[in-house]
Order: structure tokens, then C-alpha cells, then sequence
């Protein structure tokens, strides 16, 4: 684009943002422009961030969650909650994502999902699960996150895509990369201690039972989990975190329970078997 | 709201493992009744957070055995007993998160808010993964058939009469 048009374009742009502004909007947004060095930068936050950027993004992400815990040492079950999530995640809209899924070294109950197609469940969510319906129904959650952008437009309300280009001008790929995580790492951790949106977990519960049912395997696997989390303590010293970040289990499933009619008669299975097989190690560890 | 009710129940009874006997117990003071179904007769009462184990099933139905009766209560209104915490953490775990005396390994609030990112692990969960053919190898082995299904849309979201007072209130 010729820097005069590119001038035009911006001024239609910042009168199309300033049309539904308060003046003292207005300003903040003028003001930015001038202090995060120009139009480019402002016109990063703006705009939708490509795949790639989602997963740079994810990467620091990422990075950022596993500061708090790191992964468990058990390639075996690394391995086996990849083969289930990547064929959960192989019945969504973005099945050409670059999906990692880890286990971390957490007695926690929980699961997180980043951008990019990264998803963390904490060991103890795995021990409180019985079979890989139950799996596929977490993971199937925290794909929909992924495939619905729901961290990712929760970050860029944060500016985080200004982040992004402020990085550019770093000298290395490795020097970028390590700014765009350190900048990363105070957003991020104000949005996982927060929680998403109701609104996103709910979205994410409906979907994430049609993408087990769609993988072939029992959907009330989900259900299921969130039975199990209903019976509970919600102050347990386990749960204070997904507690606080999330709806309570009884009124998730009060919110899926009508929709759920849609897969009334699905007999699949649950494979118990596969699953205990893989997951035996981390009971044995426990005891 | 009626109809809400009964679709709970149904994938409650979904939630339960088809063979074993489960522990738990009643979520509210109920009836024991001799057989499921709404004519049965009552043959003693579970009073709220009466341990049970469950032995059977029947549809939304639970064959319950408990200290003084065997008898059928509805699934919706057990819970299980969940492997949670054994013990809440000690004091030093909560001023100290984190850290191995305790042999708790959280993911709390604070971890979260106090850890540093960490590349090295960023690097490792990036090398996990599993090609898209390798994935739905591991499922047919497991005699997973995938089937289509659309996504639950928000309008089938509204129960039958509508949402009940209160339903939006958390």
C-alpha cells in the first residue's frame, strides 16, 4: 500500500473507531497512537491475527502455564492424551492446527486450553477421570476453546496484538520470541486466574460433547466428569481454582442438560480398559 | 423444568459405570423404593448423606445398598464419593505454594500468578503431538466409529416452559 493511501485508509479507520467514541475515548485512542510509536501498531490491535500469530501467541501462552507446573515425565500417557486429542481435535473446524496436548505435574483438578492448539490437563483431573469418553469429553472442551478463539479474543482486549509488533523489531527470532513470552506473562496469568467468559465455558461444554460424539466415542463422557466434580466439595483445596475460573459443575449441566436431547440414543463406547491401562501408573504414584 | 429434570437423570444414568459397585451417597433425604419406577413401593428411607453402594442399575435408576436397606433410588439423587483433596493443605503449603514438604503439587492461584515462563517445558509440549493418521489409527483400534453430529445449538438450549426463575442466577 502507497503511504498515501495508507494515510487515507488510516484516517477513515480512526473516524470509523472515533464515530462511537466518548471524547475522552478519543483521546485514549490518539494517544496510543502516539505512544506505541505510529498507525502500524494500532492498526496490529485491530485487525484479526493470522493463524500464525495465534500461534506465537499460544506458544508464549503456553509457556507461561507451565511456569506454574511443568509437564508430567510419562511419555506413555504424553502419547496416548495426544492420540485421543488429536482425533477429538480431528472433528472440529480447524483439524490443520499444530495440536499439543500435555499432561502437567499437578495434583489440581483442572484443564486449560491456549491459542494455537495447545491444551494442558493437570494429572489430577486425569485421576478423577474413568474412562476415554470421559477424556475425550475434557478435551473435546478445551478444543472448542481453541477452534472459538476464546483466550485469544480475551487477549487482544488486553492489546496483546500490540505486543506482537512491538516484538518485531527484535534483532533475533529467539530475542523476539522471548519478549513476546515475558509480555505475554502478566496478561496470561490475569486471564487464567480470571476465567473466560460464562458465556465461552458454556459454549465450550455444548460443543465439546458433539466433538466426543463426532470422534465415535459416548458423549456423556463430559456430563459425566462434571457429575463427578458436582459431588465435590467446590471450596476442596483441588478445585479453588477451576471453582473461581469457571461455573459451578451443577449449573454447567443444568445448561446441558435440554441440549443433550440431540444425542439421545448414541451407544458408543467408552473404553475403560484403554484408558486404565494408561493412566495406572498415575494411581500407583499416588499411593 | 419437568423435562430438564428427566434429561439430568437420563445422562446420570449415562454417567455410571455399567458394572462395579460405586460408593456414594444420598444428596438429599429420599425414599427406598422396591423396585425403580414411580408405583414402587417405599421400603425405608435414606436420610441426606447416607453412605451407600451402588449395585445395579436400571435406566435412571439406582439399586443402592446401605447399612440397614437394599432398595432403588433414582440416580439424580446420589452423589459419588470424588478423590479430591485427603486432606486440605497445611498451612506452610498456602504460604509456601508449591514446595515439596507437603508433597502436594498445585496449580493454585498463586503458582500461576508467581511462576516465571518456562521455554524448556514451552519447548517440550511442542515436540508432543500426534499425526492426524496416527490418530485415527489409535481410534479404529479401539473400534471408535465417527459419526456426524451437528453442534447443539443455543435455541435447543430453552427447556420445554421456558427457563426457570433463578436459572441465570450463579
Amino acid at each position: 500500500m502507497s503511504p498515501a493511501r495508507c494515510v487515507l485508509v488510516s484516517l477513515a479507520l480512526a473516524a470509523l473507531v472515533l464515530g462511537g467514541c466518548s471524547q475522552q475515548q478519543a483521546d485514549a485512542f490518539m494517544r496510543n497512537i502516539n505512544e506505541s510509536g505510529g498507525l502500524k501498531q494500532t492498526l496490529t490491535i485491530l485487525r484479526e491475527p493470522t493463524q500464525a500469530e495465534e500461534i506465537e501467541i499460544g506458544d508464549g501462552v503456553a509457556e507461561t502455564l507451565l511456569g506454574a507446573r511443568p509437564l508430567l515425565d510419562d511419555p506413555d500417557l504424553q502419547r496416548y492424551v495426544n492420540a485421543v486429542g488429536m482425533w477429538v481435535a480431528q472433528q472440529s473446524e480447524r483439524p490443520d492446527l499444530p495440536w499439543h496436548f500435555g499432561v502437567n505435574d499437578s495434583d489440581h483438578i483442572n484443564a486449560f486450553a491456549a491459542p494455537g492448539g495447545y491444551v494442558i490437563v493437570t494429572k489430577g483431573m486425569m485421576k478423577q477421570l474413568r474412562n476415554e469418553a470421559e477424556l475425550a469429553g475434557v478435551l473435546g472442551h478445551e478444543v472448542a476453546h481453541v477452534t472459538q478463539k476464546h483466550h485469544l479474543k480475551a487477549l487482544r482486549k488486553a492489546a496483546v496484538m500490540n505486543l506482537l509488533s512491538a516484538g518485531a523489531a527484535a534483532a533475533t527470532a529467539e530475542r523476539r520470541h522471548a519478549e513476546l513470552v515475558q509480555k505475554l506473562s502478566g496478561p496470561t496469568k490475569e486471564l487464567y486466574a480470571r476465567g473466560l467468559d460464562k458465556a465461552d465455558e458454556f459454549e465450550a461444554d455444548r460443543m465439546g460433547v458433539v466433538l466426543a460424539a463426532r470422534a465415535g466415542y459416548d458423549p456423556y463422557g463430559l456430563p459425566a466428569v462434571l457429575t463427578t466434580l458436582a459431588s465435590a466439595d467446590p471450596k476442596d483445596n483441588f478445585l479453588t481454582l477451576l471453582t473461581k475460573t469457571h461455573p459451578l459443575p451443577q449449573v454447567r449441566l443444568d445448561r446441558l442438560a435440554p441440549g443433550l436431547a440431540t444425542l439421545d440414543g448414541i451407544k458408543a463406547p467408552q473404553n475403560p480398559t484403554r484408558f486404565q491401562q494408561y493412566t495406572k501408573k498415575l494411581h500407583v504414584a499416588s499411593q | 423444568m419437568g423435562s430438564r429434570i428427566s434429561l439430568l437423570i437420563l445422562f446420570a444414568a449415562f454417567c455410571m459405570p455399567a458394572q462395579g459397585a460405586d460408593a456414594g451417597y444420598a444428596g438429599k433425604a429420599v425414599d427406598l423404593l422396591d423396585r425403580p419406577g414411580s408405583q414402587a413401593k417405599v421400603v425405608a428411607r435414606l436420610a441426606k448423606r447416607q453412605p451407600v453402594q451402588i449395585i445395579g442399575r436400571n435406566g435412571s435408576w439406582a439399586n443402592t445398598k446401605s447399612a440397614n436397606a437394599t432398595g432403588w433410588v433414582r440416580l439424580a439423587d446420589l452423589r459419588l464419593h470424588v478423590a479430591t483433596s485427603k486432606s486440605p493443605a497445611s498451612p506452610s503449603a498456602r504460604a509456601n505454594p508449591g514446595k515439596k514438604d507437603t508433597g502436594i503439587r498445585g496449580f493454585s492461584e498463586e503458582e500461576l500468578l508467581v511462576g516465571a515462563p518456562n521455554q524448556a517445558e514451552g519447548e517440550k509440549l511442542r515436540r508432543l503431538g500426534v499425526a492426524a493418521k496416527d490418530s485415527a489409527i489409535f481410534a479404529r483400534a479401539a473400534n471408535l466409529k465417527p459419526r456426524e453430529q451437528d453442534y447443539i445449538q443455543v435455541r435447543e438450549y430453552m427447556p420445554e416452559g421456558g427457563f426457570p426463575e433463578g436459572f441465570f442466577d450463579e
